[in-house]
């Protein structure tokens, strides 16, 4: 799904076309951005949240992955059986930080529920 | 008149002597398109500046005797109801800033085409758009009397998370070269799709008593089809010109058919949710105006000249039976912090949802609606607190889904220079990875928001530096409008 590109200049412009994207790492200092899916559920559009890289498993879990799915009164965290990463399933443990977990900035996480 | 109209283009047109054509016409080239004629040009419409003049003098006169008798009668209260409003807020906060930005554009295309003909076709169309973006203010100012959302629409317009979809759809335009802005407004967006935009807000319109925007519609009517023609005209023009160029107009085809279904999905969601007397459905929509008008009658045309049918059009015919319900429901979610309002469908357009889209609409729709419904009786009207993850190329949030898998977000991504992007379709996704120099810079409203670029850290603080007010958003049941409308109906304030 996923693809990579050289870095070839592909725009068709009268001049030098080089400029930085909006949201690169370094615009969030020591956060970044993650994105977290519910999957085979629609109720809940994807959402995006900005953390520290060091903020823990445990923490991204409890303060913001919980608040935030459980308006979706099916939601129970005690049953979330799977977490996983670009179609990898991912087993973290709960004092591994996000940049110890590896999720890239603007990576996403996927959760299943029972 | 013929005659006339050749002095005006032809007659008054020179050959540069002090400097070369390369020199006075620097933007022509540099995109790859080759034009060996400009003479062959063939002028879609053969006006004058007097006949133009006179042509819309007579419209804007008929259109403001409208619009007064329309305001002094409080035609306002004819209107099915108050929830009608919200389609003219996004008509008014999505699309006018849009008519402003082409009317300057072909202003600069008049300057800039080598061929006189086509420097004055834009000339008239540049005037056009900005008597469109003019009218439709002044059809619509009347409502700002009377409604919440339609204060400081151009500051709205530029801040304002979804109305980043329009902006930054035609801010791509405006940042390519000339021909390829043309084969992207004047073909796809004037031509191609044109009826889908435009007919669900006229007819919409018509159908729920908004009389003012009704004779606007009627009043751009004749220049639209004048633009029309210019679309197909600029299209054909250029594939007959070298063959080199059909490859290049193919991939333009493709990547503007795709940006402008996308955009058009705001407009799906009108059709279906916002108007409480319908028109039609948006598949029925589509299946009139893209599949028969355009892909059984205009492409087969076009395959003379080497031209298929758009790339992932395959896709738009699938997502026809859903992609409605699939941004209403994103909007139901987040209008606390739209400038419109949404509510859960009444009983009877539910009904109609499932009459429209049996195979979809009560399998994976209804039983939203259904939820949030309990919610709300429960006290807790269905808001999500989180900003949503936005597609890199079409700013919508990413709500949408595989062909066949309609209970599972869509997740694309690309990796450039070392970071990650992402995106909501095949046909996003082909489009970044064409040019991801260009869309790396995109102004993702919920990543600028995050990095603190927008008023602040909480939606209030956002929503104000957006020039929201209290009232704009939220639930259409409880809000201003919706009382304000009961009480002028219950004391007998329509005639």
């Amino acid at each position: 799904m996923a693809s990579k590109r050289g870095d070839g200049m592909t725009i068709k412009a009268l001049g030098p076309y080089d400029f930085p994207a909006a949201d690169r790492q370094e615009n969030f200092g020591s956060d970044q951005l993650v994105h977290v899916v519910w999957q085979n559920n629609i109720f809940l559009v994807p959402a995006c949240f900005r953390v520290p890289r060091s903020m823990t498993w445990s923490e991204f879990t409890s303060q913001i992955v919980d608040p935030w799915a459980s308006v979706d009164l099916e939601y129970d965290a005690d049953l979330v059986s799977e977490w996983s990463m670009d179609g990898e399933p991912i087993t973290p443990r709960p004092k591994q930080t996000i940049r110890e977990i590896g999720v890239p900035h603007k990576g996403v996480l996927v959760f299943a529920v029972q | 008149m013929r005659e006339r109209y050749q002095q005006l283009t032809r007659g008054v047109d020179w050959t540069p002597s002090y400097v070369s054509r390369e020199q006075m016409y620097p933007y022509t080239r540099f995109e790859g398109i080759k034009i060996n004629d400009w003479e062959a040009w063939e002028d879609p419409f053969r006006l004058t500046v007097d006949a133009y003049c006179k042509y819309q003098t007579e419209k804007d006169k008929r259109l403001y005797a409208v619009l007064d008798s329309f305001a002094q009668g409080q035609g306002h209260l004819q209107a099915s109801d108050a929830r009608y409003f919200n389609a003219l807020r996004l008509f008014l906060q999505g699309v006018t800033p849009l008519e402003y930005q082409a009317h300057r554009h072909f202003a600069y295309l008049a300057r800039h085409l080598d061929g006189p003909g086509a420097r004055f076709a834009c000339l008239s169309q540049s005037i056009d758009e900005l008597r469109h973006a003019q009218t439709e203010i002044h059809a619509m100012s009347m409502y700002n009397k009377y409604y919440d959302g339609f204060h400081s629409f151009p500051r709205i317009s530029d801040r304002l998370w979804y109305l980043s979809v329009p902006k930054s759809y035609f801010d791509d335009g405006l940042s390519s070269g000339p021909f390829e802005f043309m084969t992207a407004i004047s073909f796809s967006f004037e031509y191609f799709l044109t009826n889908l935009l435009f007919v669900p807000f006229m007819s919409g319109a018509s159908f729920n008593g908004d009389l003012a925007t009704m004779s606007f519609g009627f009043s751009a009517q004749s220049d639209e089809s004048r633009h029309m023609t210019l679309g197909l005209e600029v299209i054909k023009f250029i594939l007959q010109q070298d063959e080199g160029n059909v490859p290049i107009m193919q991939d333009w085809i493709d990547k503007w058919f795709w940006r402008g279904y996308r955009l058009l999905g705001l407009v799906a969601c009108m059709q279906d949710y916002f108007l409480p007397r319908k028109v039609m459905s948006w598949k029925e929509a589509f299946e009139l105006y893209l599949e028969q008008q355009m892909l059984d009658g205009l492409f087969p045309d076009l395959e003379y000249y080497g031209i298929r049918p758009p790339r992932h059009v395959d896709q738009a015919i699938a997502e026809k039976e859903y992609m409605s319900h699939q941004v209403h429901w994103t909007f139901y979610q987040y209008s606390h912090a739209a400038s419109f309002t949404t509510t859960i469908p009444p009983e009877e357009e539910l009904d109609w949802l499932s009459e429209q889209y049996p195979d979809t609409f009560d399998q994976y729709y209804r039983p939203l609606y259904d939820k949030a419904a309990v919610m709300e009786a429960s006290g807790s009207r269905f808001f999500n607190s989180a900003l949503p993850m936005l597609c890199q190329v079409c700013q919508i949030p990413m709500a949408f889904t595989d062909v066949g898998n309609l209970g599972s977000f869509t997740q694309r991504f690309s990796e450039f220079r070392g970071e990650r992007y992402n995106t909501c379709s095949d046909g996003c996704k082909w489009i970044f990875d064409r040019e991801p120099e260009k869309y790396i810079q995109a102004w993702l409203p919920v990543h600028q928001i995050l990095q603190g670029n927008c008023g602040g850290a909480t939606i209030p603080e956002v929503l104000e530096w957006a020039g929201i007010q209290p009232g704009d958003g939220g639930e259409y049941k409880t809000s201003t409008d919706a009382e304000n409308w009961r009480a002028w109906h219950q004391n007998g304030v329509t005639a």
